[in-house]
């Protein structure tokens, strides 16, 4: 499936806009993206409004991401589909979700 | 009286001799005959004249008044008496009274035709002379008037005599005297033999020799050229292919229309004969060919072939005809996850047929075991046989190439007959039809590939099955065929079934009448490891697109049917990353609000219902470890089974399951 990302800078904050499904199969795209983030970006705002549908290859980066932006990762807009995906694994207890 | 004649020549001599012998026969009793009966009947006639003439010179004398046998009137009757008995052949001619008291006979003339017989008589029977000798009965009657003319034979010292008596009578009819006649009939049987050789000499002779010519003429003209013939046809009718020689009897009769006739007949029946003899050894000589030719064919295309392994279940059957026809058929396996299988129809017969088929077959085979795709192949062994091909033989041919990880099917056709495809509504397969091998240098044939799930086949067939003829001529026809299908229970494990119950239906339809085509039939299925449907993916992530293909198809794209993807997808996930199989099929199916969905992979055995939810911290996660926990949370039920050294996990959801809205902390 197709997965589109749209990345805005501000300052410090990078906010990527994620279209379509998360998957094993796009999950390394995100990867990608997270991965070419500098050094001077100390926050990820992720806003997954356009985002349908969340795998546990998608949470995985979720955690690698976390553990990149030391904690500074916020998801904004969670589906409640895509919620009760992200609360069977627990990981909402850690991350910041912003509804 | 039954002769066996062996010639006609025997028998016309036969006769001759016959007739001859009867001839002579006849002749000789003829001259018997005349001497007695006809001699009797002149010597009658000749006494008759004689008693006139005897009575008219008594008349002229008065024979009491003779006394002496010297008197002039005596001597002169007797000499005319002597006369007459001369002239009429007579022995002796007397005449004598009787004395009717003493019996005797008192002579009065006697005269005798031979000089020394009268000298005889003139001493002992002249005038006066007697006889006492007894009367014959005969005297007696003449006496008594009872007869006028009396005969009788007798024979004594004058001879063998015929005599007739015949009265003299006066005027008053009274009896003067008795007049004897006496002829001679000795010497009878010298003179029959006498007349007898003259008969024979001057009449029966010349008849004979006449009757002889004939013979011999018949014999020349008849008699042998029959022969000749009938020779010429013993001959002929022993050992009739060779023909006689000509007989040259030119005749316009009916000897020579039978000859002309002959050497004709003859003519046609020899050639004829020799005809059928090359016929019928050109015959035996086909028929062994055509024997060598089966043998070979037979040797080549095993009666009954099956391929059951993991992954494919072939069942394939050939019924060659009496007359040998050309049907073959291959299944092999170039690897572990591939199945090729050919069929196909060698026209003509006899050896090179069989020869074109193993080659043709051969060569397939070996592009096929290769790795080249099924028109490659095909075209591969077209080239090869148009570059001599001098009987133009040609073969239709259809191969395919299953390949389980992909759960592909990959075809191509030369003009064979198009194949069911075994799904759960059979159809033809469609394709172009393509030309026959061997008619055209530039086949150009090309490859088709459809997509198949497990327990899903098709069926190769000849067309001996569909040209099956039943007793009105009509063909069992692709309509029957399909029908026939769709009536069978189409799987895998029923791949020898599904050949039979087809073979079955054709047998039915035809009962009884004698196939005279090659019938070749092939089922080859994929595998199932469970007992649905379904589709093989490939063992990497790119199954997910599929998988998510045919769950929206079913189910729409709902949140149910994500939740259904999300499980799938972990599931996915753990086979490719962790469970080293080759081999990954997949099948789903929608029942009322239950929706199941079934993995199989051929990989490590792995029981997900049996695994405890791993415990981890939080800061492990991006490592993995959260599938297994997604997975029991999205379904409602989840089975495990091991079979046949396949995982199969079957996952169930109800959708009138909530979406669970907590999460829960392991």
């Amino acid at each position: 499936m197709i997965m589109t990302i749209e990345k805005k800078i501000e300052g410090n904050t990078a906010e990527l806009k994620l279209n379509g499904w998360l998957d094993t199969q796009t999950s390394p795209q995100l990867e990608q993206e997270i991965s070419t983030l500098g050094s001077e970006i100390t926050a990820l705002i992720l806003d997954f409004s356009e985002l349908e549908y969340i795998s546990s290859a998608g949470m995985r980066q979720l955690v690698s991401a976390y553990k990149k932006m030391n904690g500074a990762l916020t998801l904004r807009n969670v589906s409640a589909e895509v919620m009760s995906v992200i609360s069977m694994t627990g990981i909402d207890k850690k991350i910041t979700i912003e509804k | 009286m039954i002769m066996h004649f062996h010639s006609l020549r025997h028998w016309i001599s036969c006769c001759f001799i016959l007739i001859s012998l009867f001839s002579v026969l006849g002749l000789c009793c003829w001259d018997i005959y005349a001497n007695y009966a006809v001699n009797y009947e002149t010597r009658y006639r000749r006494t008759s004249i004689s008693a006139n003439v005897t009575n008219i010179l008594l008349d002229s004398i008065d024979l009491k008044s003779l006394k002496s046998d010297n008197d002039a009137e005596y001597l002169y009757i007797r000499d005319s008496l002597r006369t007459l008995c001369t002239a009429c052949h007579m022995d002796y001619l007397y005449i004598y009274t009787i004395d009717p008291e003493t019996k005797y006979r008192h002579f009065i003339f006697c005269t005798a035709r031979k000089d020394d017989k009268d000298e005889i008589v003139r001493k002992e029977r002249s005038l006066g002379a007697i006889s006492t000798t007894p009367l014959h009965s005969e005297e007696i009657q003449i006496m008594n008037g009872e007869t006028n003319m009396k005969s009788r034979k007798s024979y004594n010292k004058f001879g063998r005599e015929l005599t007739w008596y015949v009265p003299y009578l006066g005027d008053n009819n009274e009896i003067l005297a008795i007049i004897g006649f006496d002829f001679s009939i000795d010497g009878g049987k010298y003179k029959i033999f006498r007349d007898f050789l003259s008969d024979l000499t001057f009449l029966l002779s010349p008849l004979l020799l006449g009757m002889f010519i004939l013979l011999l003429l018949f014999n020349k003209r008849i008699s042998i050229p029959l022969t000749t013939i009938s020779e010429r046809m013993t001959t002929f009718a022993k050992d009739a292919r060779n023909k006689p020689a000509p007989l040259f009897i030119n005749r316009k009769d009916e000897i020579g229309k039978i000859a002309a006739n002959f050497d004709k007949m003859t003519d046609d029946i020899s050639k004829y004969i020799n005809n059928i003899e090359a016929l019928t050894q050109e015959r035996v000589e086909n028929n062994v060919q055509l024997e060598v030719a089966r043998k070979i064919q037979l040797g080549l295309v095993p009666e009954k072939s099956e391929i059951d392994t993991k992954f494919f279940k072939v069942c394939a059957i050939t019924k060659p005809a009496k007359a040998v026809g050309g049907d073959f058929y291959d299944c092999f396996k170039p690897n572990e996850n591939t199945l090729c299988i050919v069929i196909g129809d060698v026209s003509g017969k006899g050896v090179s047929a069989a020869i074109f088929m193993a080659m043709t077959k051969t060569m397939i085979r070996e592009k096929l075991m290769s790795g080249c795709t099924p028109a490659q192949a095909l075209n591969y062994a077209n080239n090869e046989i148009c570059t001599q091909n001098p009987e133009t033989l040609f073969a239709t041919v259809f191969a395919a190439v299953f390949d389980y990880k992909k759960g592909e099917l990959q075809y191509a056709n030369a003009g064979h007959t198009s194949p069911v495809l075994l799904k759960s509504n059979p159809s033809f397969l469609e394709m172009d039809s393509g030309i026959a091998l061997g008619l055209f240098e530039d086949s150009n044939l090309k490859d088709y590939t459809i997509n198949l799930r497990t327990d899903e086949g098709i069926l190769l067939y000849t067309d001996g099955i569909s040209e099956a003829l039943d007793t009105n001529n009509k063909f069992f026809g692709k309509e029957r065929l399909l029908e026939t299908v769709k009536s069978a229970k189409l799987c895998a494990d029923n791949a020898n079934n599904t050949v039979d119950t087809v073979l079955q239906a054709v047998q039915n339809f035809s009962c009884g009448t004698e196939q005279f085509d090659d019938t070749a039939i092939m089922a080859a299925y994929l595998k199932s490891p469970t007992d649905n449907k379904s589709q093989n993916l490939p063992v990497d992530n790119s199954a997910f697109d599929i998988i998510k293909k045919t769950v929206f198809e079913i189910a729409g794209e709902t949140p149910f049917s994500r939740k259904v993807m999300l499980a799938c997808d972990e599931v996915l996930a753990n086979i490719v990353n962790h469970s080293k199989a080759s081999h990954l099929t997949f099948s789903c199916e929608k029942k009322d609000t239950c929706f199941s969905v079934i993995f199989s992979d051929d990989g490590l055995p792995f029981d997900s219902t049996a695994q405890k939810n791993p415990e981890k911290d939080f800061d492990m996660l991006d490592e993995g470890g959260m599938g297994l926990n997604i997975i029991r949370q999205t379904v409602t039920t989840m089975t495990y089974e091991r079979k046949d050294n396949w995982n199969i996990l079957t996952l169930n959801f109800d959708s009138t399951d909530q979406v669970p809205a907590e999460s829960h902390q392991p």
